[in-house]
């Protein structure tokens, strides 16, 4: 066995021998303008592994090429160049040397990757009730379709492939920066760093990238290291009127220094006193450093840091009623204090991350990436609490909690019009009325009435009765990664990878603001007793500002991953093998003993183990230079994420019961079209998510099993066993009609479904039992969350003389709201008493249980901008318009779940205006984004 | 070179500058409150003065119209612990006061901002003034109600005034209570919850019984003169599943009547309301004779009424079963699923008081020892504790002019608005007494308020 390996070893040698007799091409890459070297170009022998970077001087050189003499085309790009491909012969043994590659600036492909980079960062900040969105991620993109979904589609919530953003990667310098809480990247985390954050590798849908296995819908490492910034300053300024109204950014890069040093730095701030909805305040300062150093030939350290602290206001969903009353821009989160907008929730985000990379060069054949980065910092989301308090004791030593305010939410449903219309045989039509008017004319917070309230409690010698809570995550996460590549033949190449991370989170609410007040008592104002009592360790305790209250524990989850990817790429064939096997643990500890849940709620969880798997395979044919055909499949095991692991974390350490990992598995076929005036692609695809669990809150009203008096309780719903399916077609199609004039379409056709009927439980701290409803049923109800179907038509125009313009139709349908699972229950058509409900009406019911389909909209939008060349520096300015047909359109809602039985959700649809109906978001009305940037 | 390097830095500088720049976002102060102004100088009439415009006898809702009248009061309700829910009560004075009134308004945590004690001006033109459920209130009319004032047009309605006076509170005893105190805010001195309330092995809470249905009412009794009322709890507040104080001391509260207008009620602002310190209690007297409940082998008197098709059958049994006031209701016969028991009710009687007793033949009890009475009860439709149990030695043949030992009878607390599913037993030591005794049942209702129908079933007397 050991004189194998070791004749394995002598034969390895032995190629490596021979190779070194091989070709080799070097030579050095500059502008064209100014005949400065240009460094971090990228160079490929196309149709082989070979491929290298430029360095500092722009040099760069293949050594030991090991190929077939022939012809070859050297493929050479960088951002904010045009790509070049040259044709070369090579020869075995040739020593070829090509000095002086001269590459022309693209002004305008820098510009339109700079508007694609903005434009999807406006759009993904947005997240209005977990709505999230990926189709930012796609903006390195180049691909016709993708581009339409980055740029065009991504305003609507179109997600490609119906595609959460917890089912795509992010990673900065290899390292994933997905949050283990849901698996989402926190955009937030790197935002405004738009100018550092350009050399981007997108890996579309299943396929592994070269850092990361992935999930279904692609990676984008954001390569943030010194060395590969080219040296430059930049200036810009935008103005907007999205999530936004202004942003000022600068970046300088050094490019080399003596002695091998690079450096780089970023400031940025976007800021808005409202952004399109009111009332959205946006304040958003970033820092970047990086520094790197080359210690030797082989070896380079790179630090990057970066600290992106924002604070950005809310906006509510609404229902129809409020809608038609106060427009799209309506908000109710925020009220005027001192005549300044002020928003009662605030999400804030302060998580600095540091991390040090190191590159080694092995050898010409093999590269090992070491990185380590540590995050460390809070996010915040703010919320008026109105349940406030004070102890009441009794002579007998009896405790009470009297107080308590009243919902201080000018949209909420009491303080509507439809409220007093609810019963129809007694509407009382002024209430209504003044209800209408006093909306009309206010509704928004009256933060003068919440101090007023804590003043006149502080009198009584009271607690505030108002107070401002922050919900805070607080997160040290470490991550360790090693990734090695190795070419062990000219066609193969092997990347394989061994990434470690442990998160410690602190979870817990903190008081912000007391209103005027001097305390807050810690307890639940809607139990009695010891149930009430959030920490029973600490009863009856006055929690001041900056205190921990309500809920209080720590989340620990650790993850070990081996990840393996061959790759092969001849003349007519590519293809890849991709294996990846991790290990993941979570533990809740609480810190409080829970009123509700004394024996569960304080200590340490059991251990919650997850050990995972994945396949992934697929090929590129290529039947011609025109016709290529490409196949990706993949089989795969993805832990739950920790927020859907423990059904009612913040209380106690109950995990979800039968709580098991997703399985995936999904497969596309795409057929590509080449020539040098057309592009197309056209792909169909089908995935399938098995087990997955999901977590919601809510206040549910008409519950069964609970007795008559007790039907109303805020409850965790957990579904379980739920699967869904997503197939469609996707088809782009980009024509260079003339040198400067392209046409350009794109079309999605998706459905994506829930194919199974998921078991539903409910846990409340209003009841002891978990609460077992059975089926949900979910199957073949459409999974909400932008547009399943879309498609573009339009053209890019770019004039030699450096100025650009474009314009497209967008056409969406097949939006949906959220359906509501309770209601689909068993539980829907059974009374307070556990049997069936008297008057149930099955066709009533199914009427009353379809599933909402937004109308069908189009949205026109439009891109253009110029740039200057003055003496070394460049200056550019573009635009882009959104909706400027000015398009009312929803892009997300949900069924309230209130409405948990027949009788209950009949009787809400049956009134002229529901009190309890769906709550939606609108999409944007006409929107611009103007920038301007100076670089030199 | 140069230059551009300084262009830079000052490039630099400019957008540090504004990155300090901020944002308004969540840096706000405490603001400094307006101070109110207490320059009412509008026309004002009294409490008093206003109820003079509603005529009982029409019952017709009374509208004030083109008037600038104001009238002023002290609030006297607070909803803090959610035992007054969209209602405002003032009265006229902080002290001695004369006149009260309920105002209807659509808004919930008034105390938060017409605090007990705050001096109010409430501007006449526009509300609606009505008796409902016993007291006067003012509201907006709409179909033929009285409801509640919008919340949007609180403000222009409720003026508040700078000045918040201590309430001194109206010190009344419980048989005092009359229709010219209703919605006054009332000191009750020396009560307490009744014994069947407070029971170690079933004590009542404020309002969280299974019977309860939006109001639980406890009764309370006046030591001094005996009279009692009624203690009344929202289902909604905060301290409606605290246990009733098991001592008699001080109430303060507003004085009112219960949502039927059956009878008055004292509802607590919140718990501190309640001042039961003193350790004791002013139950009366009862018959001690040991804690023995065992019941010996002997039976020595037996009554299950189950040949008791008919009252009168126990007239011819030694039975006294009389209607001391004059009026016919006596305990009659009843059934149900077949067993036979003895029924009292004032309800539908018009008798105003109805005082009834019934009382066994003699028992004689010189051939036992360790004698125990036991009985069963069954209250239902309870609006009181109506019913009391009594022994003599020494019957007259007349209760009035007997002398009447009570006993520590479990006199059971039944659903306000049904009938009680179970009886209640009570075994109660006699061993001390000696000779021939009766037992007797003491009814003392009055149509159509005090009116709770009392099963009795299963008397026993047994020994060794």
């Amino acid at each position: 066995m050991k004189s194998n390996k070791l004749l394995l070893f002598l034969m390895l040698l032995c190629i490596l021998k021979i190779s070194a007799q091989n070709t080799s091409l070097t030579g050095s890459v500059v502008d064209a303008l100014s005949d400065n070297p240009i460094a971090g170009a990228s160079l490929k022998l196309e149709g082989t592994v070979y491929a290298t970077t430029s360095d500092s001087d722009g040099q760069f050189e293949f050594s030991d090429i090991n190929l077939d003499s022939g012809d070859y085309v050297l493929g050479i790009s960088r951002s904010g160049y045009s790509t070049l491909r040259i044709p070369l012969n090579l020869r075995k043994g040739d020593q070829k040397k090509l000095d002086y590659i001269s590459l022309q600036p693209d002004l305008l492909k820098e510009q339109i990757q700079l508007a694609s980079i903005s434009l999807s960062e406006a759009e993904l900040n947005e997240d209005q009730g977990g709505t999230d969105n990926i189709s930012g991620l796609l903006q390195a993109s180049r691909d016709v379709f993708l581009n339409a979904a980055a740029f065009d589609f991504s305003s609507t919530f179109f997600k490609p492939r119906g595609l959460g953003s917890e089912y795509g990667t992010v990673s900065i310098n290899g390292l994933e920066m997905n949050k283990i809480f849901d698996g989402r990247p926190q955009w937030s985390d790197w935002g405004g760093l738009n100018d550092l954050q350009r050399n981007q590798i997108f890996t579309n849908g299943l396929l592994p990238s070269e850092t990361t296995f992935g999930g279904l819908a692609g990676n984008t490492n954001i390569i943030m290291r010194a060395s590969q910034y080219a040296k430059s300053t930049k200036i810009s300024y935008a103005a907007a009127n999205r999530s936004y109204s202004g942003r000022v950014m600068g970046s300088y890069s050094s490019g080399e220094k003596q002695g091998g040093w690079w450096y780089s730095l970023g400031l940025a701030r976007r800021f808005a006193k409202e952004s399109f909805v009111d009332g959205t305040v946006y304040d958003a300062n970033s820092f970047f450093l990086a520094v790197e150093k080359r210690l030797s030939s082989s070896h380079h350290l790179n630090f990057t840091g970066f600290y992106t602290p924002n604070i950005r206001g809310k906006s509510s969903a609404n229902t129809q009623e409020v809608f038609n009353l106060k427009g799209i821009r309506y908000n109710s989160f925020w009220g005027r204090q001192d005549g300044k907008i002020r928003n009662s929730r605030l999400k804030k985000v302060k998580e600095p991350v540091v991390m040090l990379n190191h590159f080694w060069k092995v050898s010409e054949k093999m590269r090992l990436n070491t990185n380590l980065a540590y995050q460390f910092g809070s996010i915040r989301n703010s919320h008026i609490d109105y349940g406030g308090t004070r102890l009441v004791t009794l002579e007998d030593g009896q405790q009470s909690y009297i107080g308590g305010g009243s919902n201080p939410d000018a949209s909420y449903y009491q303080k509507l019009p439809s409220y007093f219309l609810r019963f129809l045989d007694n509407q009382n039509y002024r209430a209504a009325y003044l209800a209408e008017r006093e909306f009309m004319r206010d509704g928004q917070l009256r933060w003068e009435e919440l101090y007023e309230a804590n003043r006149t409690a502080l009198g009584a010698g009271g607690n505030s009765i108002y107070v401002i809570a922050e919900d805070v995550t607080k997160d040290d996460l470490l991550h360790l990664n090693s990734i090695l590549t190795t070419t062990l033949s000219p066609n193969l190449n092997i990347t394989a990878k061994l990434n470690f991370s442990y998160l410690e989170s602190e979870n817990f609410a903190e008081v912000k603001d007391l209103l005027g007040g001097t305390g807050y008592l810690d307890v639940d104002f809607f139990s009695e007793g010891d149930e009430a009592q959030s920490d029973l360790q600490h009863p009856n305790r006055i929690a001041k500002k900056g205190d921990r209250f309500k809920y209080n524990f720590n989340l620990e989850a650790t993850s070990a991953e081996a990840y393996i990817k061959t790759e092969f790429k001849g003349a007519q064939w590519e293809h890849y093998l991709a294996l990846d096997l991790s290990q993941t643990s979570y533990l809740r500890t609480g810190n409080y003993q829970n009123g509700n849940f004394p024996e569960s709620s304080l200590g340490k969880s059991e251990v919650l183990d997850f050990t995972n798997y994945g396949i992934k395979g697929g090929g590129l044919l290529k039947i011609s230079g025109k016709h290529l055909l490409e196949l990706n499949a993949g089989y795969f095991t993805k832990p739950p994420t920790l927020r859907n692991s423990f059904s009612n974390s913040r209380q106690n350490n109950t995990v979800v019961e039968g709580i098991s990992s997703e399985t995936i598995y999904s497969g596309d076929v795409s057929y590509i079209f080449r020539t040098p005036i057309v592009k197309a692609r056209f792909t169909g695809y089908f995935t399938q998510i098995n087990d997955a669990t999901e977590i919601s809150f809510y206040y549910a009203d008409g519950l069964s099993g609970l007795g008559r008096n007790s039907t109303t309780a805020f409850v965790q719903e957990i579904l379980t066993g739920i699967e869904k399916q997503h197939l469609g077609l996707e088809l782009g199609i980009e024509a260079q009609v003339t040198s400067t004039l392209k046409l350009k379409t794109a079309m999605a056709l998706g459905q994506f479904v829930y194919s199974s009927d998921p078991n539903l439980s409910l846990t409340s701290d209003d009841f002891t039992n978990i609460l077992e409803y059975g089926k949900s049923h979910l199957k073949n109800y459409r999974i909400a969350g932008g547009p399943q179907h879309a498609a573009q038509i339009g053209f890019e125009y770019r004039d030699p003389d450096y100025w650009w313009f474009g314009t497209s139709l967008n056409y969406f349908s097949h939006a949906f709201a959220d359906v509501s699972p309770l209601s689909r229950t068993a539980n829907f058509a059974t009374g307070a008493d556990g049997m069936p409900l008297v008057n149930y009406d099955e066709n009533t019911a199914r009427q009353l249980l379809k599933q909402e389909q937004f109308p069908d909209y189009f949205l026109l939008n439009a891109v253009g901008g110029k740039s200057w060349r003055v003496k070394n520096s460049y200056i550019g300015f573009f635009m882009s318009i959104n909706n400027i047909l000015d398009e009312v359109y929803k892009t997300g809602g949900f069924e309230q779940s209130r409405n948990a039985n027949y009788n209950t959700l009949k009787e809400d649809k049956d009134r002229e205006q529901p009190v309890f109906g769906s709550k939606y978001w609108y999409g944007t009305g006409t929107t611009y984004y103007a920038n301007a940037y100076v670089r030199f | 070179m140069k230059t551009i390097r300084c262009k830079k830095a000052y490039l630099f500088a400019a957008i540090a500058i504004l990155l300090f720049s901020c944002v308004k976002t969540d840096d706000f102060e405490t603001p400094t409150p307006n101070l109110l102004e207490d320059d009412f100088k509008g026309n004002l009439t009294s409490i008093s003065a206003i109820k003079g415009n509603y005529n009982p006898s029409t019952g017709e809702i009374y509208t004030f119209q083109e008037t600038e009248t104001f009238i002023e009061g002290f609030v006297i309700s607070s909803d803090e612990a959610g035992n007054f829910y969209k209602k405002l009560i003032i009265q006229d004075k902080a002290e001695n006061p004369t006149s009260g009134i309920q105002i209807l308004m659509d808004e919930t945590a008034l105390f938060q901002t017409y605090e007990f004690g705050r001096k109010v001006y409430v501007k006449l033109d526009g509300l609606s003034l009505w008796l409902n459920n016993g007291v006067f209130q003012l509201g907006i009319q709409n179909r033929g109600d009285v409801v509640a004032i919008p919340g949007s047009l609180i403000d222009e309605f409720i003026v508040r005034s700078s000045i918040a006076s201590e309430i001194v509170p109206l010190r009344l005893d419980i048989k005092d209570f009359s229709a010219a105190f209703r919605n006054l805010y009332v000191r009750l001195e020396n009560v307490q919850f009744n014994k069947n309330l407070i029971r170690d092995e079933n004590r009542y809470t404020f309002a969280a019984e299974v019977t309860d249905r939006f109001d639980g009412e406890r009764q309370i009794e006046s030591c001094t003169t005996g009279s009692a009322s009624f203690l009344s709890t929202s289902t909604f507040s905060d301290f409606k599943s605290l246990l009733l104080p098991q001592f008699s001391g001080n109430i303060e509260g507003v004085l009112t009547r219960n949502f039927y207008d059956e009878h008055f009620v004292v509802i607590l602002n919140s718990p501190e309301q309640l001042d039961f310190e003193n350790n004791a209690r002013c139950d009366p007297e009862f018959l001690k004779c040991g804690e023995n409940e065992a019941l010996g082998p002997k039976i020595i008197f037996a009554e299950n009424f189950v040949g008791i098709s008919n009252e009168n059958i126990l007239d011819g049994q030694g039975w006294t079963n009389i209607n001391v006031n004059g009026g016919n209701e006596r305990f009659e016969d009843g059934i149900l699923n077949s067993d036979r028991y003895i029924r009292i009710s004032a309800y539908n009687t018009n008798e105003n008081p109805l005082e009834a007793w019934l009382i066994t033949p003699g028992i004689n009890l010189n051939a036992s020892t360790a004698e125990i009475l036991s009985f069963d009860l069954k209250a239902s439709y309870d609006n009181g504790i109506l019913l009391s149990v009594l022994i003599t030695e020494d019957f007259t043949g007349n209760p009035l002019t007997t002398e009447w030992q009570l006993l520590d009878a479990k006199i059971p607390v039944g659903p306000s608005n049904q009938y009680a599913a179970a009886f209640t037993n009570s075994k109660i030591d006699i061993s001390c007494l000696s000779g021939t005794v009766h037992v007797a049942f003491r009814y003392l209702g009055a149509a159509p308020d005090k009116t709770t129908t009392y099963d009795v079933d299963n008397i026993r007397v047994t020994g060794n």
